[in-house]
């Protein structure tokens, strides 16, 4: 039963995924900027452009480029680079690691931002305490992700320097990693001092990141907790006995969960988005940062190969918030 | 016979300019073992009763005057965390509506357990058995299962059921059931009502029964107080109130309702001259009261 839902989940995300392909396929063949432009030497005569086009299959008709790129993905090739002349699909595995360990921090961060807050403006209806939340709410929120990274990138990077400002790792530790996924590495292999480094890198981006995305969450939070709160299990709740933080956090929140949860499948997606101006701007070599210098390179196939893996990563998010429905809601379950 | 709860004169009010009078010179009394029925139309104060005794009252209300006992020790405030019993272990609370007054995302066995848990200080598999028992006790079949089942796998009268086994989990002193088959439709009521009865007299507990149906009050109360306007207008043994009532109001409402004992009777409407009259009873008080506090 399970299973078969979960094949069927998957089926249905591959037009989703063809989709985007097919549209990201027109749209970077629409927009003015050519790879080859961008890699010759001043000079080279019209014949060497037309020999570079041929290599890249870049003078068949845009269809059969789609196709040989399609045939290309069936086969497991995304592609080579035209800038960095490597295989697209090795590039991005690279990448990858690093851009998931700081999607997760930050939308871990978030999520407990978010539930503190949420918690302790019901606790505390009515009194400064709820008037300060919004306050920081609203700030929070109208400050978009790479404004906060430049914010504090000045207040804990420069003018108070408790945390690294551009990379990964320092390169000094010496840390041989099999995998890119660092963190859990070092974890694994104790490494703490390791670990240590790799958080500190990781603060100020994934803050910057989790801040906005926080104060949404718990707007959601929020309005669903006092929805809960006006229910008639939460009366009997009280009137067992419980305390007002224990009726908030043993009961109206579990059931409060379920609207924060499907908003945070959405703002997965802006996540996604905001990696990529947040790497940036910390030079965290991750997907973001790739994505950048493949915009500014006009690098077709890493472009294309980029993409499609932010909408692989959408379809699964969205398919574990569909999975964690049934988990939290006892409704939901055995259709 | 010992009183389990006592109020006296009771006045509630919204703390606003005039205040806005809630229970005015209420008076209640709970006999140990006894079931107290609390009887009025909507507004008349009944739940309002019940909350002041849990604490539950809404924003801004205050006693005005009266005072409140319960086992003999005073509670001068609405407060809740000055009552002098443990909310939901000596004190419990029987909902009006089953279908939304369970957590939905919590089985049957922890929404049982929490108090046992909580109060008892067993053990959870301890509890468990006892919430086996409990369950058997309101004549639930495969208690177990039932216990490993969420709310919405049960239905309404299974619900109302277990909420009847949680009020009386711990033992409690004192029940308050606020209308409990208002909810049901008429042939599981009378079931549940049977049940509320049962168990009550099983674990000699007290209980204030509130409820706008004379019928029901009178097939379960012991003592019968009628409410109107915030005032406990009669308070009488229910064969007495039945049989004879002795306040107009309580007269009117009797013959207003239906009688399966006496089906050729005629149903006659509470009168508007009434309704008049005890309007303006109500207005009078109002002006003393203000004259008293205000002035």
């Amino acid at each position: 039963m399970f299973g078969r839902y979960l094949m069927l989940r998957l089926l249905l995300a591959i037009p989703t995924i063809f989709c985007v392909a097919v549209i990201v396929f027109v749209l970077m063949r629409i927009v003015p900027g050519d790879p080859i432009s961008m890699m010759i030497p001043p000079g080279a005569s019209p014949d060497d452009i037309e020999n570079l086009r041929e290599i890249y299959g870049l003078n068949k008709p845009v269809l059969d480029q789609f196709l040989i790129w399609l045939n290309g993905i069936a086969e497991g090739d995304l592609g080579r680079s035209i800038s960095l002349k490597l295989g697209v699909g090795q590039l991005i595995l690279n990448r990858l690691p690093a851009t998931l360990e700081l999607v997760i921090l930050s939308m871990g961060i978030a999520i407990f931002l978010a539930v503190t807050a949420s918690v302790a403006a019901i606790r505390y209806k009515d009194t400064l305490v709820e008037r300060v939340l919004d306050t920081f709410t609203g700030v929070a929120q109208a400050i978009p992700d790479f404004l906060w990274s430049l914010l504090l990138l000045l207040f804990f990077g420069v003018i108070l320097p408790l945390f690294p400002i551009t990379g990964r790792l320092d390169p000094s530790l010496s840390f041989d990693p099999i995998t890119n996924f660092y963190f859990f590495e070092a974890i694994f292999t104790f490494r703490l001092d390791v670990v240590w480094d790799l958080l500190a890198h990781l603060a100020l981006p994934s803050f910057a990141l989790a801040f906005p995305l926080a104060a949404s969450l718990s707007r959601v939070l929020r309005g669903s907790l006092s929805e809960a709160m006006s229910q008639d299990y939460i009366t009997l709740a009280q009137v067992k006995g419980y305390s007002r933080l224990e009726v908030i956090t043993k009961f109206a929140l579990r059931n409060a969960l379920i609207p924060t949860i499907t908003l945070s499948g959405v703002q997965f997606a802006f996540l996604i988005g905001g990696t990529v101006l947040v790497e940036y701007i910390f030079s965290y070599p991750g997907l973001g940062n790739l994505a950048i210098s493949a915009v500014v390179q006009r690098d077709l196939p890493l472009i294309q190969g980029l993409i499609l893996t932010f909408a692989v990563m959408f379809v699964i998010t969205n398919l574990l918030i569909d999975l964690s429905y049934a988990l939290i809601n006892p409704r939901l379950r055995g259709r | 016979m010992k009183n389990i709860l006592e109020i006296r004169d009771l006045i509630v009010g919204i703390d606003s300019i005039p205040p806005t009078w809630i229970l005015r010179e209420a008076n209640l009394s709970i006999g140990e073992g006894q079931i107290v029925g609390l009887v009025g139309e909507s507004g008349a104060g009944k739940t309002m009763v019940s909350r002041v005794i849990l604490g539950f009252t809404p924003e801004g209300s205050r006693v005005f005057g009266g005072e409140i006992h319960f086992c003999g020790s005073k509670i001068s405030d609405l407060n809740r965390d000055s009552r002098p019993f443990l909310l939901g272990k000596e004190v419990t609370y029987i909902p009006q509506n089953p279908m939304t007054a369970l957590n939905p995302v919590q089985r049957i066995n922890d929404q049982m357990t929490d108090v046992l848990i909580r109060y008892l200080q067993l053990k959870p598999r301890d509890a468990t058995k006892r919430a086996v028992s409990l369950l058997s006790e309101v004549q639930i079949h495969d208690p177990e299962k039932v216990l490993k089942l969420y709310p919405h796998q049960l239905s309404g009268g299974m619900r109302q059921r277990v909420l009847i086994a949680i009020a009386f989990a711990c033992n409690p002193s004192l029940v308050i059931a606020d209308e409990p088959t208002t909810a049901l439709d008429v042939t599981v009521q009378k079931e549940i009502l049977g049940l509320i009865k049962r168990m009550q007299s099983s674990h000699g507990t007290s209980m204030l029964f509130i409820s706008h149906d004379l019928g029901v009050v009178s097939k379960i109360c012991d003592v019968v107080n009628v409410m109107y306007g915030g005032q406990v207008l009669e308070t009488q043994e229910a064969d007495a109130l039945f049989s004879a009532p002795s306040h107009v109001y309580t007269k009117a409402l009797l013959s207003a309702t239906p009688r399966y004992d006496r089906p050729g009777d005629l149903l006659e409407p509470v009168s508007d001259r009434l309704v008049t009259e005890m309007g303006k009873t109500i207005l009078s008080w109002d002006k003393r009261a203000e004259a008293c506090f205000y002035k």
